[in-house]
Order: structure tokens, then C-alpha cells, then sequence
């Protein structure tokens, strides 16, 4: 054991003697060490962790499918009567609660209103995650009730920032919307279920919401707990007979044209499924970094073995064995990846931040990312895995050399082996094949990124200023209360300086799901059993499409004739048009909402507008209706305001203060560019896309460092060649070709062995890429003559100095 | 009394292309306990070559080599490094000491590969560093020690395990006479302590101090002549 510390003792020493490549060494291994630990980090927090609720694997979120039409995705919300007979019936869950997500308005005596994100959930929410309020109660299921429901539950955060961490703070009133409500209770630091809720509210439900007319109208998420014993393959027995039962019980409603069905995903798997792919990626993609990283330090090791040669066979000559000095070599190797591994760790909050502060909106449960116990026993193991996988080919390397040679007087100089250049080579080799992998998968994403960019959403961002608005139920209960604030708001919008166009939506593109729902048209076109399809909709006020710059196809955008005393009137979009009135022009053609035997009013189709990209850039969304928001008035609006101001940011103060001049207690909320409500939304794949790059350029950065190190060396082991070679004529030109052609020999090998392992690996990024093949040629030609043209200068710098032999002195030099 | 080392027939050849070139040719040697062989001969005559299979350090030869009846020439590597690290110091021309370790610490190199305990360690360093009087230089690195200091260390650090034969390649080779003296007055108290002593050296007044010059050229062994007794002479330089 003591000769162990020994060996640690003595490599200390040797590499404080070698600052330099200690340095080098060092620094490469910590960005490839901490890079790991930075991702491993993430995908540990995100992916890996259980929730942090009581018994995580028993929660489940439960969603409705519509396949029959086309609905791109298995998560769909339900509707009031559609959670009714699912908490009626079903045999599987324990408990179950209703989610809502919504923006409130905290009141908060003096000072601006709030606006503060949170939900409205059953009361059994909080039991079923087993989560209890360090201070005050949960909500009691009687408040769930009309009337008994004016109670609240803070978060932490909120507790702490607007009420200063009062402990007497249950009990006492706060003005929720503008209602007076008690607070009963403070959730504990860090819960926020729904993400990002700050608040929540008992969710109500009143007669009316069970009607049959409301069976369309889906608005809710579902969290439910699997009772105790029942599997989950059980369960989702359970959800597909109470679809078939539903379907029957229900069917004045078309469910079973709409492929209606109930599914079930466990609550991790769900929160983290669409990320799953970016964060794997991203960690083999750093995984791949270290590799890299080991084959650069790999290299270094094997010219610093050669040049330790003769230490290496004075302690044969003393009698250490064959395992004794890879010992001691790999203890040496293993001591620069720890302090790799350190400086790494040093490095990770840095490198955390930066992914934090890319993707806070993107990832889950990514703030609470921190370099925990996890991250630590992974930054050790990789750190010595690292140093045994970089030193041990120069070890064994160095080990089984004809050591007595070295010792001769006059014998083999310290030149390096052939066994020792062909490795250094194949490192270098493999350093190019990585890099074209890596290179090529962000060049990928890339293309998909910009391809994204110039996907036509429907309307024009720039220029657009938007914020959200919503009107507390309790002072603007009446629709007329609503209309009113809204017209005279967005009146007076209109009239500030720069101000092109004004109008609002009840939810802005690419900014959440928004509402949607069963519209029937009236059109002979389509026979009655396809009329009713699933549909986008929402109330907009007059001069929002010139706003958004969302063209008008034909017929005629809403304007001032359009009141809740006029007719029903709405505005369809160019795919619902030529879906149910093709070859003809949908205007004066009527839609309402709902099925087929649907109470609601017919509205007259008065215009024809393009189709907008609501729900993601990436697809289509469904068939989009409006209609006039002084016919149905709604408490939450955004305002889209075009503006010639180069900042349309600059507008917002001045546009806060018209909400307060109407209404001292009304706060604004989301207040964004529309182009940054277009960013967002592009977030998580930014994130991948900026990780990978970084990654890629510092791959190929490190194989260019690797290309340059094989080429300097080959140039000072051969110096006497090139001199005489200069001397018997040769021109420097071809001098220049003679090195650059091998330094681009082994790029050449390497782009080879790259683009084969780019054609097995690249499936992978599949999912996370748009409009472009895996096998994308031009991708992957990029990625290859990026690669090939900073080798080329990194073979360059050695060429040129090899041009600047003196052949003189060269033939001297010995 | 059987020889410390039996040579039978041992040769050492290269291969280069299609030709094969013999280092060592049909070489027979017996060299007895406590002797003192010189090895002498022209550059290439395989001097060195001889010392390293003698001294184990290559084993990529033919023939017999018995080390105090032990046949090396059956042993795998294994053994053959124990045997080696058992019985056998090395002095060297350019002396090779560890420029990372300290004096203290080269000497206890080889005790260390013997896994010879910490303690024990320490206390035959201080020994050895008592004997070579050297107890001054034990925590300084080699490149702070002058060529005799250094070849001095060297020497200690051949004879700290106590082997029974301590091989010496040009030992003096890089000193000036009056340390390279001094050396060999050191070689020649060993020996007569009883370590069997084998340099190489193209020096006539080194080779004076053994009993017995073998001499070696193109491989062969061509002549062993035994040298008078020198204890005067090496007294007595000039």
C-alpha cells in the first residue's frame, strides 16, 4: 500500500514538473470532464430523479385521444362531463383531481396588482402527491363548492416575495381576482405542481358545466393516483373499457367517429417525455466529447512516454515489472483526471448556468438542477475511468518497450516507436471520425433550425408587441364588463404614438394550447357525419389580424359592425375553407360551435384568413375559427399591437399604464415581443442545437489540436530529411505538399471513419429534426469540409515552418 | 565452488531485411564468486549487449546462461525479473538516476519494486547514505549534484539491495580521473567485501582493478588475459 502512495507521491512530482503539459492537460480534461458532469446534472434532475411526490411511480395523468380527426397527439384535455364520468367510473384510482391551469390576479392592498400563474385543482390534488403545507391546510372537499370556495393556497416563493414570509399569514384576506379569498395554507419550497404554479384555487364546478353542449368544450388536464395493487397495464385496461362504455353512454356526441379513448402515462414519463430524446442526445454527445478528449490526452501521453523513455528503463534496470509501471503510469494519468475532474467541477456551475438560463422554459425541473452527491460519484468515476482509458494505451505502450536499448551509451535515441506513431495516429484518427459525428449531428440540427425560421407561421412577428390580460371573474363577471374594458383598452392603444394597428386574442400563437373544441359546419360538401371536426378557436377583437399582419384570404376582417347586437359572425381559416367549401367561397356560409345537435347560434362566415401556425412552428395546427369578441366575450385577451417603433418592447410602459388608467387593480402579465413569444417556443431546440455546437466546435477544435501535433512532430523527426531533400532541390512547395499530405491523410481516414459512424449513429436525432433526412447530404458535406479545412490550417503551421528548414543546418542537426 | 555465472554457447542476433547480423557469437564464460571481469573491446564488439543478458535485461537470446545454477535461459520473464531484482546492481556511464526523485528517493527505488517495507525502507537509505557519505545530498535532485556526486548515488543505489554481482557499463566514463578513481576505489571495497563485480570499459587503469579482462570483438570472445594484482596500483594513480 505504501509504495501506492509512493507512486501517487512521485507522479505529483513529475507532473509539478512538467507545468506546461500538466496545464494543457489539465484544462482539456476539465471541459471534458465538466461537461459530462454539467449534462449528467441535467439529465440526472430532469430524467432520472423520482418526483419528488409520495410514491411517484403511482401517479398518472390521464388524457383523452381524438384520433378520428387527425389530432397530432395523444394528450388531449377533457371536457367538465368527460371528468365527471371518468371519476365516476372508473375502478383504477384511488384519488383524482381536476387541473386548470390559469393567471390570476393578486391584489395586494397599495401597491400594482399581480399577476401570478397558477391552477385550479380538486382538493384531493394535494393528497394525492402527498404533499403537506408546512404552514396552514389543503383545501377541505366541501370547498370545492359554490360559495364555500373563496379560499387559497400560496407557494413559497410567493408567500416569501409578497407577504414578506408572514407566519400569521392564514386566515388572512387577500383579493384573488377581485374577489376577497382566505388564505389557508403555504405549500412547501420548491412545490409548484402544476409547473409553474405559485397559487391555487379550489376548482368549481357548477351545473352548468356538465351540460351536454359542454361535452366539446376540453379544458382540463387529469392527475389521478393508481389505487394500491393495480398495475398500470391494469389501469389502462380499466381507461379502454370506460372509453367503450363512455362512447356508449354518450352517443348524441360523435366519440366514436373521433376515435375517442382514454390513455393513461405514468406522471415522470410524461414530464419528461419531450425532452428525453434532446437530453440522450446530448450525453452521448459529450460522452463522445471525452472520448475525444481521451484520444488528445492519449496522444500528448505517448510524446511524453517517449520522451520519458530512459526513466522508463532505468526502473526496469532497478527491477520494477511489466505492472508496476503501468501502474505507476496509469496513477499518473489518473491524477490529471482528477485534477481534470476538479477543475471540471469548478467548471460545471458555470456550464449549468448557461444550460439553466438556455432552457428554463424548455426543461422541466431544470432550475433545480445542482451538482448533488449524484454528480459528484459521477465526476469521480469519469474522471478515473478517464484517466485509465487515456493512459493506459501509452502505458501498456510504454511498458513493453526494449528498455536496455535506451540505457546503451549511443544507443536508440528517445525517438518515438512505430508502435507508438501508429497509435498517436489512430487517436487522431479517431479524433476526426468524432468530430465529423458531432459536427454533422449539429450541422443537422441546424439546418433544421433555420428551415424552422423560415416556415411561414401565418402571420409576421416583428414589429408586434403582445401582453396578456385577465380580467378577475369576481369585478368583471358580466360579458358587457368585459367587452367594455377590452374596447375601450385596445381604443386606446390605438391612439399612442406609433401604434400601426391594435386588436387582441384570446391566445396568442405559439403561446399555449389555447382552446379548442367540436364546430359544425354547414356545408353540402361534406356529408354529416364528417362535419363536425375538432377545431381551434378563439374570440378576437377588430383590428388583431392587421396587427399580426395574418392576410385576408377573402370576405372581410371583423370590424365596428360586428357587435354582441349584430349578427353572428365568424372568420375561418384557408384550410378549413378549402376542406369544406371546396371550389366555392365559404363567405356568407354558416359554422357553430359544438356537435351537430348543438344549441349554440349558426355564425355567418365573413371572412377567409390564412392559416396560422397556433400550437408549433414544426405543424399545421387544426382548422381555426373566430369570431368577434364583443359577441362572446372573454376575461383573458392578449393584445397584439404593431408598432412602428424599432423597439416594440419601448411601447409596453406606456401601454401598462393605459390597462391602470381604466382599472388601478389590473395587472398585465407575459408582456413579450411576438418575436420572442416565437423564441420561446423555439427553446428547447435552441438548447440542443447551442449544447451541440458548442460540443461540435470543440471536437473539432481538439481534432485539429491532434492533426497539428501528429504533423509538428513528424516535422521535427524529420527535419534532417526535409533538409536534405531541400537540398537535392526540392522546392518549398514541395515541401509544403509532403507534410500537408500527411497531416490530411489521417483527416482523411478520419472523415471516412466519421462519416460511416455518422451514417450508423444519426437515426438517433431523428426526432428532433424538421424538414431534413437523418442522412442529409449536405449536413453531413458541411460537417466534413468544416473538419477539413481547419485541419488544413492546422497542418498548414508545421508545413510552413518545415519550409523554413535551413538544409545547412538541418544536415548538421543531429 | 560453483561460478556465479555459467555462459554456454549464448548468442544474440538481429534481423535486418532478409540478412541476419550476431551480436554475440558462441559466447562461453564463467565468472566465479567475488571476481572482478573486466569486459573490453572496439565500439560494436557487444560489450553492453553482454552486460544486459547478463544482468537480464534482455532476453532475446539463445544458448545457456546459469546465475549461481539457477538457468535463466528456462525462466519466463517473471522469474527472470526476480532473479534479477534479487541479485543483481546496475552502474551506469551516464549514471541514470530519476531526475524527479530526490537522492533519498532514488536510492529507494529499488527497494521499493522489492516491496521491501516502508520502514526498512528508510532505514537501509540512511544507511547506505551514511556509507557513501552522502547523508548531505539526500534531499537534493540529481541535475544539483556534480558527475562524481552523482555517479556516487549511483554506485549506492546498486549495491542498497546488496546484490551479489553489480554490473557497471563505462562507470567512470563521464567523470574525470580523480573522481573516476575514487569510483573504482568504491568497486574495489566491494568487492572485497565479496560482490562479484563485471564492467565494461574501454579503460586500461579500470580494467587494472579487476582480476580478469575477457575481451570481446565482433561478438566473439578473443582473449581472456587476468590482470596483476592492483591494490597498488589503484593506490598509486598515474
Amino acid at each position: 500500500m505504501n509504495t501506492f502512495w509512493q507512486d501517487i507521491r512521485y507522479a505529483m512530482r513529475g507532473l509539478g514538473r512538467n507545468p506546461g503539459f500538466t496545464l494543457v492537460t489539465v484544462v482539456t480534461l476539465a471541459f471534458g470532464i465538466g461537461a459530462n458532469s454539467a449534462i449528467f446534472s441535467v439529465v440526472n434532475t430532469v430524467l432520472l430523479k423520482p418526483l419528488p411526490y409520495r410514491d411517484p411511480a403511482g401517479l398518472v395523468k390521464v388524457w383523452t385521444r381524438f384520433t378520428g380527426i387527425g389530432l397530432p397527439n395523444d394528450q388531449n384535455w377533457f371536457s367538465a362531463p368527460e371528468f365527471r364520468d371518468l371519476s365516476e367510473q372508473n375502478r383504477s384510482f384511488s384519488a383524482i383531481s381536476v387541473l386548470s391551469p390559469s393567471t390570476f390576479n393578486l391584489g395586494l392592498g397599495g401597491g400594482n396588482p399581480q399577476s401570478v400563474t397558477g391552477a385550479a385543482v380538486s382538493p384531493a390534488l394535494f393528497t394525492i402527491l402527498g404533499i403537506n403545507p408546512p404552514v396552514g391546510r389543503t383545501f377541505l372537499p366541501e370547498e370545492a363548492q359554490q360559495g364555500r370556495d373563496r379560499v387559497v393556497i400560496l407557494g413559497y416563493g410567493l408567500w416569501q416575495r409578497a407577504f414578506g414570509a408572514d407566519p400569521q399569514i392564514v386566515s388572512k384576506e387577500v383579493i384573488i381576482d377581485g374577489r376577497s379569498c382566505q388564505v389557508i395554507g403555504v405549500m412547501p419550497k420548491g412545490f409548484d405542481y402544476p409547473s409553474p404554479s405559485e397559487l391555487w384555487m379550489p376548482q368549481v364546478f357548477v351545473p352548468a358545466d356538465f351540460a351536454p353542449d359542454n361535452r366539446g368544450n376540453h379544458g382540463y388536464e387529469v392527475l389521478a393516483r393508481l389505487k394500491p395493487g393495480v398495475s398500470l397495464a391494469e389501469a389502462r385496461q380499466d381507461m379502454a373499457a370506460l372509453s367503450r362504455a363512455i362512447i356508449e353512454q354518450h352517443r348524441e356526441y360523435p366519440y366514436q367517429r373521433f376515435g375517442f379513448a382514454l390513455l393513461l402515462h405514468p406522471l415522470l414519463a410524461e414530464t419528461v417525455s419531450d425532452v428525453k430524446t434532446s437530453l440522450w442526445v446530448l450525453m452521448g454527445a459529450v460522452g463522445f466529447v471525452l472520448l475525444l478528449v481521451c484520444a488528445n490526452v492519449a496522444g500528448l501521453l505517448l510524446v511524453r512516454s517517449t520522451a520519458r523513455q530512459k526513466e522508463i528503463a532505468i526502473r526496469v534496470a532497478l527491477g520494477a515489472g511489466t505492472r508496476r509501471i503501468i501502474r505507476q503510469l496509469l496513477c499518473e494519468s489518473v491524477i490529471l483526471s482528477l485534477f481534470g475532474g476538479l477543475l471540471g467541477l469548478l467548471l460545471t456551475p458555470i456550464l449549468l448556468q448557461l444550460i439553466v438560463s438556455l432552457s428554463a422554459t424548455a426543461l422541466p425541473r431544470v432550475v433545480s438542477t445542482q451538482i448533488d452527491l449524484g454528480a459528484l460519484l459521477f465526476t469521480f468515476v469519469v474522471a478515473v475511468g478517464t484517466g485509465i482509458l487515456f493512459g493506459l494505451a501509452p502505458a501498456l505502450e510504454a511498458s513493453r518497450g526494449v528498455h536496455h536499448e535506451v540505457l546503451k551509451e549511443g544507443g536508440r535515441s528517445s525517438s518515438e516507436g512505430r508502435t507508438s506513431q501508429r497509435l498517436r495516429r489512430l487517436f487522431v484518427v479517431a479524433e476526426a471520425a468524432l468530430a465529423v459525428l458531432l459536427l454533422a449531428g449539429s450541422g443537422l440540427l441546424l439546418r433544421s433550425f433555420v428551415k424552422l425560421l423560415a416556415v411561414d407561421p401565418g402571420f409576421r412577428a416583428e414589429g408586434v408587441l403582445t401582453m396578456q390580460v385577465s380580467l378577475p371573474s369576481a369585478t368583471y363577471a358580466k360579458p358587457e364588463q368585459q367587452r367594455a374594458f377590452f374596447q375601450e383598452l385596445v381604443s386606446r392603444v390605438e391612439h399612442l404614438p406609433s401604434v400601426q394597428a391594435a386588436g387582441a386574442i384570446s391566445a396568442l400563437p405559439l403561446g399555449g394550447p389555447g382552446n379548442s373544441g367540436t364546430a359544425t359546419v354547414d356545408s353540402r360538401a361534406v356529408p354529416p357525419d364528417k362535419a363536425s371536426p375538432e377545431t381551434d378557436y378563439r374570440a378576437v377583437m377588430p383590428g388583431y389580424f392587421q396587427a399580426m399582419g395574418i392576410s385576408l384570404v377573402s370576405g372581410r376582417y371583423f370590424d365596428e359592425r360586428d357587435t354582441d347586437s349584430a349578427p353572428p359572425v365568424g372568420i375561418i381559416d384557408e384550410t378549413m375553407a378549402s376542406t369544406f367549401w371546396p371550389n366555392e367561397d365559404p363567405v356568407g356560409k354558416r359554422i357553430k360551435l359544438g356537435g351537430m345537435g348543438s344549441k349554440q347560434p349558426w355564425m355567418t362566415i365573413v371572412g377567409v384568413v390564412r392559416h396560422v401556425h397556433y400550437r408549433t412552428l414544426e405543424a399545421r395546427s387544426r382548422v381555426q375559427l373566430y369570431w368577434p369578441e364583443a359577441q362572446r366575450p372573454t376575461g383573458l385577451m392578449s393584445l397584439a399591437i404593431r408598432t412602428s417603433a424599432a423597439d416594440p418592447m419601448s411601447l409596453a410602459p406606456a401601454v401598462e399604464r393605459l390597462v391602470l388608467g381604466i382599472d388601478p387593480q389590473q395587472p398585465v402579465d407575459h408582456v413579450l415581443t411576438m418575436e420572442e413569444v416565437m423564441a420561446d417556443s423555439l427553446a428547447r431546440r435552441r438548447l440542443t442545437l447551442t449544447l451541440l455546437g458548442i460540443f461540435a466546435g470543440g471536437a473539432m477544435l481538439l481534432a485539429a489540436l491532434g492533426i497539428y501535433g501528429v504533423t509538428a512532430y513528424m516535422v521535427t523527426q524529420r527535419q534532417q530529411e526535409i533538409g536534405l531533400r531541400m537540398a537535392l532541390g526540392a522546392s518549398r512547395s514541395a515541401v509544403l505538399g509532403l507534410v500537408i499530405r500527411q497531416g490530411m491523410s489521417l483527416l482523411a481516414a478520419g472523415l471516412a471513419a466519421g462519416l460511416v459512424l455518422s451514417f450508423a449513429l444519426m437515426w438517433v436525432l431523428s426526432s428532433l429534426l424538421f424538414a431534413v433526412r437523418p442522412y442529409d447530404p449536405v449536413s453531413l458535406g458541411a460537417a466534413a469540409a468544416a473538419l477539413a479545412l481547419v485541419a488544413l490550417v492546422a497542418c498548414s503551421i508545421p508545413a510552413w515552418r518545415a519550409t523554413r528548414v535551413d538544409p545547412l543546418v538541418a544536415l548538421r542537426y543531429e | 565452488m560453483e561460478p556465479i555465472i555459467q555462459l554456454r554457447n549464448l548468442e544474440k542476433s538481429v534481423e535486418a531485411g532478409p540478412n541476419r547480423f550476431f551480436l554475440l557469437r558462441r559466447v562461453n564464460l564463467d565468472i566465479q564468486p567475488a571476481e572482478f571481469v573486466t569486459i573490453m573491446g572496439p565500439s560494436g564488439a557487444g560489450k553492453s549487449t553482454l552486460l544486459s543478458i547478463i544482468g537480464m535485461l534482455d532476453g532475446a537470446w539463445t544458448g545457456e546462461y546459469y546465475f549461481n545454477t539457477e538457468p535463466v535461459h528456462r525462466l519466463n520473464v517473471k522469474k527472470r525479473n526476480e532473479l534479477h531484482k534479487a541479485n543483481i546492481g546496475f552502474v551506469f556511464q551516464s549514471y541514470h538516476l530519476i531526475d524527479n526523485l530526490t537522492v533519498f528517493e532514488n536510492l529507494e527505488v529499488p527497494l521499493s519494486y522489492k516491496n521491501v517495507p516502508h520502514k526498512e525502507r528508510v532505514s537501509r537509505v540512511c544507511d547506505a547514505l551514511d556509507r557513501f557519505n552522502i547523508v548531505g545530498k539526500k534531499d537534493l535532485f540529481p541535475n544539483q549534484l556534480s558527475g562524481g556526486q552523482q555517479q556516487l548515488v549511483g554506485v549506492a543505489r546498486a549495491v542498497i539491495m546488496n546484490p551479489k554481482l553489480i554490473l557497471a557499463d563505462e562507470p567512470t566514463g563521464n567523470l574525470h580521473s580523480a573522481q573516476g578513481d575514487e569510483i573504482m576505489q568504491l568497486f574495489k571495497r566491494l568487492n572485497d567485501a565479496g560482490t562479484t563485480i563485471i564492467q565494461v570499459t574501454h579503460s586500461e587503469r579500470n580494467a587494472s582493478y579487476g582480476h580478469r579482462i575477457i575481451q570481446l570483438k565482433d561478438g566473439w570472445v578473443v582473449g581472456e588475459t587476468a590482470t596483476a594484482d592492483v591494490g597498488a596500483n589503484a593506490a598509486q594513480p598515474g
